[in-house]
Protein backbone atom coordinates (compact mmCIF):
# COMPACT_ATOMS: atom_id res chain seq x y z
CA UNK A 1 0.00 0.00 0.00
CA UNK A 2 1.52 3.77 -1.19
CA UNK A 3 0.29 6.87 -0.63
CA UNK A 4 -0.04 7.37 -4.21
CA UNK A 5 -1.20 3.88 -5.87
CA UNK A 6 1.31 5.14 -8.62
CA UNK A 7 3.29 8.27 -9.57
CA UNK A 8 1.53 8.15 -13.16
CA UNK A 9 -0.63 11.36 -14.57
CA UNK A 10 -3.94 10.02 -14.18
CA UNK A 11 -6.90 11.10 -16.38
CA UNK A 12 -10.17 10.87 -15.78
CA UNK A 13 -13.00 12.91 -17.23
CA UNK A 14 -15.91 12.32 -14.43
CA UNK A 15 -14.22 13.84 -11.72
CA UNK A 16 -12.14 17.63 -12.08
CA UNK A 17 -8.26 17.51 -11.67
CA UNK A 18 -5.84 19.98 -9.82
CA UNK A 19 -6.04 22.85 -12.36
CA UNK A 20 -10.13 23.34 -12.33
CA UNK A 21 -10.62 22.56 -8.41
CA UNK A 22 -7.39 25.08 -7.87
CA UNK A 23 -8.88 27.49 -10.17
CA UNK A 24 -11.78 27.51 -8.28
CA UNK A 25 -10.48 27.37 -5.03
CA UNK A 26 -8.62 30.64 -5.85
CA UNK A 27 -11.49 32.29 -6.68
CA UNK A 28 -13.03 31.80 -3.87
CA UNK A 29 -10.52 33.41 -1.24
CA UNK A 30 -10.01 36.38 -3.76
CA UNK A 31 -13.82 36.62 -3.61
CA UNK A 32 -13.97 36.29 0.30
CA UNK A 33 -10.66 38.21 1.10
CA UNK A 34 -12.14 41.30 -1.60
CA UNK A 35 -14.49 42.60 2.01
CA UNK A 36 -11.17 42.92 3.86
CA UNK A 37 -8.92 44.53 1.06
CA UNK A 38 -11.58 47.02 0.50
CA UNK A 39 -11.72 47.75 4.71
CA UNK A 40 -8.13 48.67 4.62
CA UNK A 41 -8.20 50.61 1.54
CA UNK A 42 -11.40 52.43 3.27
CA UNK A 43 -9.48 52.42 6.30
CA UNK A 44 -6.64 54.86 4.71
CA UNK A 45 -8.86 56.31 2.66
CA UNK A 46 -9.62 58.65 6.25
CA UNK A 47 -7.50 61.98 6.61
CA UNK A 48 -5.52 61.86 10.49
CA UNK A 49 -4.43 59.33 12.41
CA UNK A 50 -7.29 59.55 15.01
CA UNK A 51 -10.09 58.86 12.34
CA UNK A 52 -8.27 56.12 10.77
CA UNK A 53 -7.78 54.35 14.57
CA UNK A 54 -11.26 55.24 15.61
CA UNK A 55 -12.51 53.94 12.16
CA UNK A 56 -10.69 50.73 11.90
CA UNK A 57 -11.90 49.94 15.48
CA UNK A 58 -15.60 50.21 13.85
CA UNK A 59 -14.75 48.60 10.80
CA UNK A 60 -13.59 45.66 12.87
CA UNK A 61 -16.39 45.00 14.37
CA UNK A 62 -18.75 45.75 11.54
CA UNK A 63 -17.59 44.29 8.54
CA UNK A 64 -14.08 42.22 9.26
CA UNK A 65 -15.22 40.49 11.92
CA UNK A 66 -19.18 39.46 10.50
CA UNK A 67 -17.20 38.65 6.95
CA UNK A 68 -14.75 36.32 8.82
CA UNK A 69 -17.91 34.63 10.28
CA UNK A 70 -19.65 34.59 7.38
CA UNK A 71 -16.59 33.12 5.90
CA UNK A 72 -16.79 29.98 8.50
CA UNK A 73 -20.23 29.57 6.70
CA UNK A 74 -19.78 30.63 2.86
CA UNK A 75 -18.25 26.96 2.36
CA UNK A 76 -21.14 24.68 4.21
CA UNK A 77 -23.88 26.77 3.16
CA UNK A 78 -23.59 26.98 -0.81
CA UNK A 79 -21.56 23.10 -0.78
CA UNK A 80 -24.00 21.58 1.14
CA UNK A 81 -27.32 23.45 -1.04
CA UNK A 82 -26.06 23.16 -3.93
CA UNK A 83 -22.28 20.86 -4.73
CA UNK A 84 -20.69 24.10 -5.74
CA UNK A 85 -19.49 27.35 -4.06
CA UNK A 86 -19.25 30.40 -6.82
CA UNK A 87 -15.74 29.42 -7.92
CA UNK A 88 -16.68 25.79 -8.34
CA UNK A 89 -19.96 27.03 -9.95
CA UNK A 90 -17.95 28.95 -12.76
CA UNK A 91 -14.92 26.34 -13.37
CA UNK A 92 -17.97 23.33 -13.48
CA UNK A 93 -17.26 21.18 -10.83
CA UNK A 94 -19.13 19.71 -8.12
CA UNK A 95 -18.63 18.08 -4.95
CA UNK A 96 -20.81 15.21 -3.87
CA UNK A 97 -20.66 12.37 -1.45
CA UNK A 98 -20.24 8.66 -2.71
CA UNK A 99 -23.96 7.89 -3.82
CA UNK A 100 -23.90 11.01 -5.60
CA UNK A 101 -26.18 13.06 -3.31
CA UNK A 102 -24.91 16.57 -1.78
CA UNK A 103 -23.30 16.84 1.89
CA UNK A 104 -25.32 17.81 4.83
CA UNK A 105 -24.04 21.33 6.66
CA UNK A 106 -22.19 19.17 9.26
CA UNK A 107 -19.95 17.03 6.29
CA UNK A 108 -18.91 19.95 4.68
CA UNK A 109 -17.41 21.67 8.08
CA UNK A 110 -15.77 18.38 8.70
CA UNK A 111 -14.15 18.24 5.14
CA UNK A 112 -13.37 21.86 5.07
CA UNK A 113 -12.40 22.79 8.63
CA UNK A 114 -11.10 19.60 10.26
CA UNK A 115 -9.64 17.27 6.75
CA UNK A 116 -8.64 20.21 4.45
CA UNK A 117 -5.72 21.32 6.98
CA UNK A 118 -4.29 17.57 6.42
CA UNK A 119 -3.85 17.79 2.77
CA UNK A 120 -2.29 20.81 3.53
CA UNK A 121 0.32 19.28 5.51
CA UNK A 122 3.95 18.84 3.91
CA UNK A 123 3.41 21.63 1.50
CA UNK A 124 0.12 20.31 -0.09
CA UNK A 125 1.23 16.59 -0.85
CA UNK A 126 -2.54 15.87 0.04
CA UNK A 127 -3.65 18.26 -3.24
CA UNK A 128 -1.00 17.09 -5.12
CA UNK A 129 -2.36 13.92 -4.82
CA UNK A 130 -4.92 14.91 -7.07
CA UNK A 131 -3.04 14.31 -9.95
CA UNK A 132 -2.25 10.50 -9.13
CA UNK A 133 -5.59 9.38 -7.78
CA UNK A 134 -7.44 7.51 -10.04
CA UNK A 135 -10.59 9.23 -9.07
CA UNK A 136 -8.84 13.00 -8.74
CA UNK A 137 -9.39 12.61 -4.63
CA UNK A 138 -7.11 14.78 -2.71
CA UNK A 139 -6.41 12.94 0.65
CA UNK A 140 -9.37 15.67 2.51
CA UNK A 141 -11.81 13.78 0.01
CA UNK A 142 -10.19 10.39 1.05
CA UNK A 143 -10.70 11.47 4.82
CA UNK A 144 -14.37 12.66 4.14
CA UNK A 145 -15.28 10.51 1.56
CA UNK A 146 -16.41 13.02 -1.12
CA UNK A 147 -15.72 13.31 -5.57
CA UNK A 148 -15.28 16.10 -7.24
CA UNK A 149 -17.17 15.97 -10.44
CA UNK A 150 -16.63 17.41 -13.53
CA UNK A 151 -19.80 18.57 -15.43
CA UNK A 152 -18.35 21.09 -18.06
CA UNK A 153 -14.78 21.92 -19.20
CA UNK A 154 -14.65 26.02 -18.31
CA UNK A 155 -11.05 26.10 -17.52
CA UNK A 156 -10.82 29.94 -19.75
CA UNK A 157 -13.65 30.93 -17.75
CA UNK A 158 -12.33 30.59 -14.38
CA UNK A 159 -9.14 32.27 -15.95
CA UNK A 160 -10.57 35.31 -16.74
CA UNK A 161 -12.92 35.65 -13.40
CA UNK A 162 -9.56 34.93 -11.82
CA UNK A 163 -7.67 37.78 -13.72
CA UNK A 164 -10.74 40.33 -12.87
CA UNK A 165 -10.09 39.58 -9.45
CA UNK A 166 -6.90 39.78 -9.03
CA UNK A 167 -7.03 43.04 -11.43
CA UNK A 168 -9.78 44.37 -8.59
CA UNK A 169 -7.09 43.57 -5.58
CA UNK A 170 -4.10 44.80 -7.36
CA UNK A 171 -6.08 48.16 -7.65
CA UNK A 172 -7.32 48.70 -4.42
CA UNK A 173 -3.57 47.14 -3.04
CA UNK A 174 -2.06 50.16 -5.22
CA UNK A 175 -4.42 52.76 -3.71
CA UNK A 176 -3.37 51.49 0.10
CA UNK A 177 0.01 51.78 -1.02
CA UNK A 178 -0.60 55.34 -2.53
CA UNK A 179 -1.93 56.51 0.21
CA UNK A 180 0.10 55.37 2.99
CA UNK A 181 2.85 56.46 0.83
CA UNK A 182 1.56 59.96 0.91
CA UNK A 183 2.24 62.59 3.58
CA UNK A 184 0.64 60.52 6.60
CA UNK A 185 3.99 58.55 7.52
CA UNK B 1 -0.17 -13.65 8.74
CA UNK B 2 -0.66 -10.20 10.75
CA UNK B 3 -3.82 -11.20 11.60
CA UNK B 4 -2.89 -14.98 12.85
CA UNK B 5 0.00 -12.65 14.90
CA UNK B 6 -2.14 -10.31 16.51
CA UNK B 7 -5.31 -13.11 17.57
CA UNK B 8 -2.48 -14.92 19.28
CA UNK B 9 -1.12 -11.84 21.07
CA UNK B 10 0.84 -12.39 24.12
CA UNK B 11 2.17 -9.57 26.40
CA UNK B 12 6.07 -9.21 24.68
CA UNK B 13 7.06 -5.73 24.69
CA UNK B 14 9.81 -6.51 21.94
CA UNK B 15 7.45 -8.04 20.11
CA UNK B 16 5.26 -4.94 20.03
CA UNK B 17 7.69 -2.64 18.94
CA UNK B 18 8.86 -5.09 16.30
CA UNK B 19 5.49 -5.52 14.69
CA UNK B 20 4.62 -1.84 14.84
CA UNK B 21 7.75 -0.83 12.79
CA UNK B 22 6.77 -3.39 10.20
CA UNK B 23 3.33 -2.03 10.15
CA UNK B 24 5.02 1.31 9.76
CA UNK B 25 6.16 0.68 6.59
CA UNK B 26 3.76 -1.87 5.60
CA UNK B 27 0.74 0.48 5.49
CA UNK B 28 1.93 3.76 4.28
CA UNK B 29 -1.77 5.13 4.08
CA UNK B 30 -1.23 4.98 8.28
CA UNK B 31 1.29 8.08 7.62
CA UNK B 32 -1.47 10.35 6.58
CA UNK B 33 -3.94 9.70 10.10
CA UNK B 34 -0.47 10.01 11.75
CA UNK B 35 0.00 13.13 10.02
CA UNK B 36 -3.96 14.28 11.16
CA UNK B 37 -2.82 12.90 14.35
CA UNK B 38 -0.17 14.89 14.79
CA UNK B 39 -1.67 18.12 13.59
CA UNK B 40 -4.52 17.92 15.98
CA UNK B 41 -3.12 15.73 19.23
CA UNK B 42 -0.21 17.86 19.22
CA UNK B 43 -1.88 20.76 19.29
CA UNK B 44 -4.94 19.23 20.96
CA UNK B 45 -6.63 21.55 23.56
CA UNK B 46 -3.72 24.24 23.44
CA UNK B 47 -5.19 27.94 22.47
CA UNK B 48 -2.10 29.52 20.83
CA UNK B 49 -2.71 32.79 22.61
CA UNK B 50 0.28 35.25 20.86
CA UNK B 51 3.43 35.96 23.61
CA UNK B 52 2.59 38.90 24.94
CA UNK B 53 5.74 39.22 26.95
CA UNK B 54 7.61 39.08 23.26
CA UNK B 55 5.02 41.80 22.01
CA UNK B 56 5.64 43.83 24.89
CA UNK B 57 9.25 43.47 23.49
CA UNK B 58 8.06 44.21 20.08
CA UNK B 59 6.35 47.49 20.97
CA UNK B 60 9.02 48.43 23.08
CA UNK B 61 11.54 48.25 20.05
CA UNK B 62 9.31 50.12 17.61
CA UNK B 63 8.72 52.88 20.22
CA UNK B 64 12.40 53.39 20.78
CA UNK B 65 13.02 52.96 17.05
CA UNK B 66 9.88 55.56 15.71
CA UNK B 67 10.76 58.92 15.09
CA UNK B 68 8.24 61.34 15.47
CA UNK B 69 7.76 63.98 12.62
CA UNK B 70 5.76 67.09 12.97
CA UNK B 71 2.89 65.79 11.37
CA UNK B 72 2.39 63.40 14.03
CA UNK B 73 2.75 65.84 16.89
CA UNK B 74 0.24 67.83 15.31
CA UNK B 75 -2.60 65.12 15.06
CA UNK B 76 -1.70 64.05 18.73
CA UNK B 77 -1.84 67.31 20.09
CA UNK B 78 1.16 68.28 21.68
CA UNK B 79 4.40 70.46 20.46
CA UNK B 80 6.84 69.03 18.03
CA UNK B 81 9.26 69.70 20.48
CA UNK B 82 7.86 67.56 23.34
CA UNK B 83 7.14 64.57 20.97
CA UNK B 84 10.27 64.59 19.21
CA UNK B 85 12.47 64.32 22.75
CA UNK B 86 9.70 61.81 23.53
CA UNK B 87 11.10 59.84 20.14
CA UNK B 88 14.55 59.89 21.32
CA UNK B 89 13.49 58.81 24.60
CA UNK B 90 12.49 55.11 24.24
CA UNK B 91 10.01 53.65 26.42
CA UNK B 92 12.28 52.25 28.99
CA UNK B 93 13.87 55.97 30.00
CA UNK B 94 10.45 57.35 30.53
CA UNK B 95 9.57 54.01 33.05
CA UNK B 96 13.59 54.26 34.61
CA UNK B 97 13.92 55.34 38.08
CA UNK B 98 11.54 57.75 39.06
CA UNK B 99 13.61 60.16 41.04
CA UNK B 100 15.38 61.02 38.33
CA UNK B 101 12.84 61.59 36.11
CA UNK B 102 10.77 63.49 38.21
CA UNK B 103 14.10 65.54 39.07
CA UNK B 104 15.62 65.82 35.08
CA UNK B 105 12.74 66.10 33.21
CA UNK B 106 8.87 66.19 33.88
CA UNK B 107 7.73 67.64 30.52
CA UNK B 108 8.83 64.14 28.81
CA UNK B 109 6.71 62.30 31.62
CA UNK B 110 3.78 64.97 30.82
CA UNK B 111 4.38 64.74 27.11
CA UNK B 112 3.92 61.03 27.14
CA UNK B 113 1.17 61.36 29.19
CA UNK B 114 -0.75 63.73 27.33
CA UNK B 115 -0.27 61.48 24.03
CA UNK B 116 -1.67 58.82 26.09
CA UNK B 117 -4.55 60.60 27.12
CA UNK B 118 -5.27 61.24 23.05
CA UNK B 119 -5.12 57.81 22.15
CA UNK B 120 -7.20 57.19 24.92
CA UNK B 121 -9.76 60.11 23.94
CA UNK B 122 -9.75 57.84 20.27
CA UNK B 123 -10.99 55.13 21.86
CA UNK B 124 -13.74 56.66 24.00
CA UNK B 125 -15.50 57.96 20.98
CA UNK B 126 -15.96 55.00 19.40
CA UNK B 127 -19.57 53.80 20.93
CA UNK B 128 -19.90 51.08 23.41
CA UNK B 129 -22.45 48.95 21.31
CA UNK B 130 -19.50 48.72 18.58
CA UNK B 131 -17.06 47.31 21.77
CA UNK B 132 -20.04 44.57 22.66
CA UNK B 133 -19.98 44.15 19.04
CA UNK B 134 -16.53 43.08 19.13
CA UNK B 135 -16.67 40.98 22.03
CA UNK B 136 -19.47 39.27 20.81
CA UNK B 137 -17.80 38.07 17.59
CA UNK B 138 -14.49 37.20 19.11
CA UNK B 139 -16.48 34.89 21.45
CA UNK B 140 -18.40 33.42 18.51
CA UNK B 141 -14.80 32.58 16.83
CA UNK B 142 -13.53 31.61 20.18
CA UNK B 143 -16.23 29.19 20.76
CA UNK B 144 -16.30 27.61 16.61
CA UNK B 145 -12.26 27.57 17.28
CA UNK B 146 -12.52 25.48 20.46
CA UNK B 147 -15.61 22.76 19.56
CA UNK B 148 -13.81 22.54 15.86
CA UNK B 149 -10.27 22.05 17.53
CA UNK B 150 -12.31 19.93 20.48
CA UNK B 151 -13.70 17.45 17.52
CA UNK B 152 -10.95 17.60 15.31
CA UNK B 153 -8.59 15.96 18.55
CA UNK B 154 -11.34 12.98 18.42
CA UNK B 155 -11.61 12.35 14.44
CA UNK B 156 -7.65 12.11 14.42
CA UNK B 157 -6.87 9.93 17.25
CA UNK B 158 -9.92 7.42 16.37
CA UNK B 159 -9.21 7.27 12.90
CA UNK B 160 -5.52 6.42 13.53
CA UNK B 161 -6.94 3.62 16.07
CA UNK B 162 -9.28 2.66 13.43
CA UNK B 163 -6.58 2.84 11.00
CA UNK B 164 -4.12 0.75 12.44
CA UNK B 165 -7.11 -1.78 13.90
CA UNK B 166 -8.15 -2.20 10.15
CA UNK B 167 -3.82 -2.80 9.56
CA UNK B 168 -4.26 -5.64 12.02
CA UNK B 169 -7.44 -7.26 11.33
CA UNK B 170 -7.87 -7.39 7.65
CA UNK B 171 -4.49 -6.32 6.31
CA UNK B 172 -5.56 -2.88 4.75
CA UNK B 173 -6.39 0.33 5.56
CA UNK B 174 -9.21 2.07 4.16
CA UNK B 175 -8.68 5.91 5.18
CA UNK B 176 -12.66 6.70 4.30
CA UNK B 177 -13.94 3.88 6.70
CA UNK B 178 -11.40 4.89 9.17
CA UNK B 179 -12.59 8.80 8.97
CA UNK B 180 -16.22 8.17 8.58
CA UNK B 181 -16.04 5.60 11.50
CA UNK B 182 -13.86 7.95 13.48
CA UNK B 183 -16.88 10.79 13.13
CA UNK B 184 -19.03 8.83 14.90
CA UNK B 185 -17.02 8.15 17.74
CA UNK B 186 -16.09 11.58 18.07
CA UNK B 187 -19.04 12.57 20.97
CA UNK B 188 -17.56 9.09 22.91
CA UNK B 189 -14.29 9.85 22.76
CA UNK B 190 -14.62 13.18 24.30
CA UNK B 191 -16.23 11.55 27.23
CA UNK B 192 -13.85 9.09 27.52
CA UNK B 193 -11.02 11.95 27.53
CA UNK B 194 -12.43 14.61 29.42
CA UNK B 195 -15.52 13.65 31.89
CA UNK B 196 -13.23 11.18 34.37
CA UNK B 197 -10.61 13.79 34.38
CA UNK B 198 -13.03 16.53 34.89
CA UNK B 199 -14.72 14.73 37.97
CA UNK B 200 -11.16 13.51 39.31
CA UNK B 201 -10.15 17.27 39.33
CA UNK B 202 -13.89 18.18 41.03
CA UNK B 203 -13.30 15.10 43.53
CA UNK B 204 -9.53 16.32 44.04
CA UNK B 205 -10.21 19.83 44.98
CA UNK B 206 -13.09 18.83 47.34
CA UNK B 207 -11.13 16.17 49.00
CA UNK B 208 -8.23 19.19 49.24
CA UNK B 209 -10.63 21.79 51.05
CA UNK B 210 -12.26 18.91 53.16
CA UNK B 211 -9.41 18.34 54.62
CA UNK B 212 -8.01 22.09 54.48
CA UNK B 213 -10.90 22.53 56.76
CA UNK B 214 -11.07 19.60 59.18
CA UNK B 215 -7.35 19.21 59.93
CA UNK B 216 -6.43 22.27 61.59
CA UNK B 217 -10.14 21.27 63.57
CA UNK B 218 -8.33 17.84 65.09
CA UNK B 219 -5.05 19.38 65.45
CA UNK B 220 -6.87 22.12 68.16
CA UNK B 221 -6.97 19.37 70.62
CA UNK B 222 -3.56 18.33 69.57
CA UNK B 223 -1.60 21.45 69.62
CA UNK B 224 2.13 19.54 69.68
CA UNK B 225 1.50 17.45 66.50
CA UNK B 226 0.31 20.78 64.47
CA UNK B 227 3.49 20.61 62.29
CA UNK B 228 4.43 17.15 61.82
CA UNK B 229 0.88 15.98 61.48
CA UNK B 230 0.46 18.65 58.59
CA UNK B 231 3.47 17.42 56.59
CA UNK B 232 2.62 13.93 56.93
CA UNK B 233 -1.04 14.77 55.16
CA UNK B 234 0.47 16.90 52.67
CA UNK B 235 3.14 13.80 51.57
CA UNK B 236 0.37 11.47 52.02
CA UNK B 237 -2.10 13.72 49.38
CA UNK B 238 0.91 14.49 46.74
CA UNK B 239 1.66 10.41 46.69
CA UNK B 240 -2.36 9.78 46.12
CA UNK B 241 -3.06 12.48 43.90
CA UNK B 242 -0.43 11.12 41.76
CA UNK B 243 -1.07 7.48 42.00
CA UNK B 244 -4.48 8.05 41.73
CA UNK B 245 -4.21 10.62 38.37
CA UNK B 246 -1.26 8.10 36.88
CA UNK B 247 -4.12 5.34 37.39
CA UNK B 248 -6.94 7.66 35.69
CA UNK B 249 -4.95 8.17 32.50
CA UNK B 250 -4.31 4.27 32.37
CA UNK B 251 -7.62 3.87 32.34
CA UNK B 252 -8.64 6.77 29.94
CA UNK B 253 -5.97 5.18 27.35
CA UNK B 254 -7.28 1.67 27.60
CA UNK B 255 -11.16 2.81 27.62
CA UNK B 256 -10.32 5.29 24.86
CA UNK B 257 -9.51 1.61 22.56
CA UNK B 258 -11.97 0.02 23.65
CA UNK B 259 -14.28 2.82 22.91
CA UNK B 260 -12.94 2.61 19.25
CA UNK B 261 -11.89 -1.04 18.94
CA UNK B 262 -15.21 -2.38 20.51
CA UNK B 263 -17.02 0.78 19.33
CA UNK B 264 -18.65 1.05 23.10
CA UNK B 265 -20.34 4.79 24.41
CA UNK B 266 -18.02 6.62 26.06
CA UNK B 267 -19.58 5.81 29.73
CA UNK B 268 -19.14 1.97 28.88
CA UNK B 269 -15.72 1.72 27.49
CA UNK B 270 -14.81 3.96 30.48
CA UNK B 271 -16.12 1.16 32.88
CA UNK B 272 -14.55 -1.07 30.71
CA UNK B 273 -11.48 0.11 30.62
CA UNK B 274 -11.18 0.20 34.49
CA UNK B 275 -11.52 -3.44 34.49
CA UNK B 276 -9.25 -4.09 31.67
CA UNK B 277 -6.62 -2.22 34.10
CA UNK B 278 -7.27 -4.30 36.99
CA UNK B 279 -4.30 -6.86 37.40
CA UNK B 280 -2.69 -5.05 34.67
CA UNK B 281 -0.98 -1.68 36.16
CA UNK B 282 2.84 -2.63 36.08
CA UNK B 283 3.16 -3.92 33.27
CA UNK B 284 1.06 -0.57 31.11
CA UNK B 285 3.32 1.40 33.78
CA UNK B 286 6.52 -0.48 32.66
CA UNK B 287 5.14 -0.24 28.69
CA UNK B 288 4.40 3.52 28.87
CA UNK B 289 7.74 4.25 30.71
CA UNK B 290 9.75 2.50 27.85
CA UNK B 291 7.18 4.65 25.68
CA UNK B 292 8.93 7.60 26.78
CA UNK B 293 12.13 6.66 27.05
CA UNK B 294 11.79 5.45 23.16
CA UNK B 295 10.58 8.98 22.87
CA UNK B 296 13.04 10.94 24.30
CA UNK B 297 15.44 8.11 21.84
CA UNK B 298 13.69 9.20 18.36
CA UNK B 299 13.88 13.07 19.65
CA UNK B 300 17.68 12.07 18.29
CA UNK B 301 16.13 11.48 15.26
CA UNK B 302 15.17 15.22 15.37
CA UNK B 303 18.56 16.42 16.30
CA UNK B 304 20.39 14.20 12.97
CA UNK B 305 18.92 16.16 10.07
CA UNK B 306 19.11 19.44 12.02
CA UNK B 307 22.68 18.93 12.32
CA UNK B 308 23.15 18.46 9.24
CA UNK B 309 21.08 20.88 7.90
CA UNK B 310 22.38 22.92 9.79
CA UNK B 311 25.39 21.91 8.30
CA UNK B 312 24.73 22.51 4.36
CA UNK B 313 23.48 25.96 5.68
CA UNK B 314 26.67 27.26 7.50
CA UNK B 315 28.38 25.57 3.92
CA UNK B 316 26.45 27.46 1.86
CA UNK B 317 26.87 30.55 3.94
CA UNK B 318 30.59 30.44 3.63
CA UNK B 319 30.81 29.61 0.34
CA UNK B 320 28.37 32.65 -1.16
CA UNK B 321 31.26 34.47 1.16
CA UNK B 322 28.92 36.32 3.26
CA UNK B 323 31.32 36.20 6.08
CA UNK B 324 34.72 37.62 4.40
CA UNK B 325 32.68 40.45 2.46
CA UNK B 326 29.26 41.16 3.46
CA UNK B 327 26.90 42.69 0.71
CA UNK B 328 22.79 42.69 0.09
CA UNK B 329 23.27 41.02 -3.13
CA UNK B 330 25.07 38.12 -1.62
CA UNK B 331 22.33 37.84 1.01
CA UNK B 332 20.04 37.60 -1.27
CA UNK B 333 21.09 35.25 -3.48
CA UNK B 334 21.71 32.62 -0.58
CA UNK B 335 17.93 33.06 0.10
CA UNK B 336 16.72 30.64 -1.74
CA UNK B 337 18.58 27.95 -1.06
CA UNK B 338 17.58 28.87 2.86
CA UNK B 339 14.07 28.62 1.85
CA UNK B 340 14.71 24.92 0.64
CA UNK B 341 16.93 23.81 3.60
CA UNK B 342 13.64 24.96 5.79
CA UNK B 343 10.93 23.68 4.04
CA UNK B 344 12.75 20.34 3.81
CA UNK B 345 13.18 20.36 7.40
CA UNK B 346 9.64 21.38 7.87
CA UNK B 347 8.80 18.04 5.78
CA UNK B 348 11.23 15.82 7.68
CA UNK B 349 9.94 16.97 11.26
CA UNK B 350 6.19 16.82 10.81
CA UNK B 351 6.99 12.66 8.43
CA UNK B 352 8.71 12.05 11.54
CA UNK B 353 6.45 13.36 14.12
CA UNK B 354 3.68 11.54 12.23
CA UNK B 355 5.34 8.44 12.26
CA UNK B 356 6.18 8.46 16.02
CA UNK B 357 2.25 8.99 16.24
CA UNK B 358 1.66 5.85 13.92
CA UNK B 359 4.34 3.69 16.20
CA UNK B 360 3.06 4.80 19.69
CA UNK B 361 -0.39 3.96 19.03
CA UNK B 362 0.17 0.58 17.37
CA UNK B 363 2.20 -0.48 20.45
CA UNK B 364 -0.75 0.41 22.55
CA UNK B 365 -3.02 -1.18 20.08
CA UNK B 366 -0.82 -4.65 20.83
CA UNK B 367 -0.90 -4.19 24.39
CA UNK B 368 -4.49 -3.68 24.30
CA UNK B 369 -5.01 -6.78 22.18
CA UNK B 370 -2.80 -8.75 24.43
CA UNK B 371 -4.50 -7.76 28.00
CA UNK B 372 -8.06 -8.44 25.88
CA UNK B 373 -7.10 -11.92 24.67
CA UNK B 374 -5.70 -12.89 28.33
Amino acid sequence: MSLFKSLKLVKNKKYANFLPRFLASLIDSQLLNLPFVLSIFLIVKKDSWEEMLAFSISIIALVVLPVGLLTLIYYPFFLSRQGKTIGKAILGIKLTDKNGKFLSFRQVIFREYICKPVSFLLFGLGMIAILFDKDHQAWHDKLSGTYVHLEAKRVSAGIVTLVLLLATHAYFIFEIFNCCGGDRI
Amino acid sequence: MTEKKSSKQKWSILEFYEESWDLLWKHKKLWILGLAANLYLAGGGRINLPNFSEMGDSNKEAVQEKQFTPEDSSVLGSSYEETEELGRLGIEDIFAEDASVDQESPDKFKAFFSNFENIKNIFASVPTQIYVLLGLEFLAFMVFSVILGLAASAWAEAALMKGISQAYESNEVNLTKASQFAVTKIKSLLWVKYIPMIRFIILTALAAIGIMIVTPLLLKQVAAAVSMSLVIVALVGTVAFFYLFIRLQIRVLYAKWHCVIDNLSGSDSFKKGIATTQGNMRKTLLLGFLNILLYFISALFFIIPFVIFAVLLGLIVFLSGIITSFSFAKLFSIIPFVIVIVALMIIVYSLISALIQVFMHSVWYLAFKAIGKK
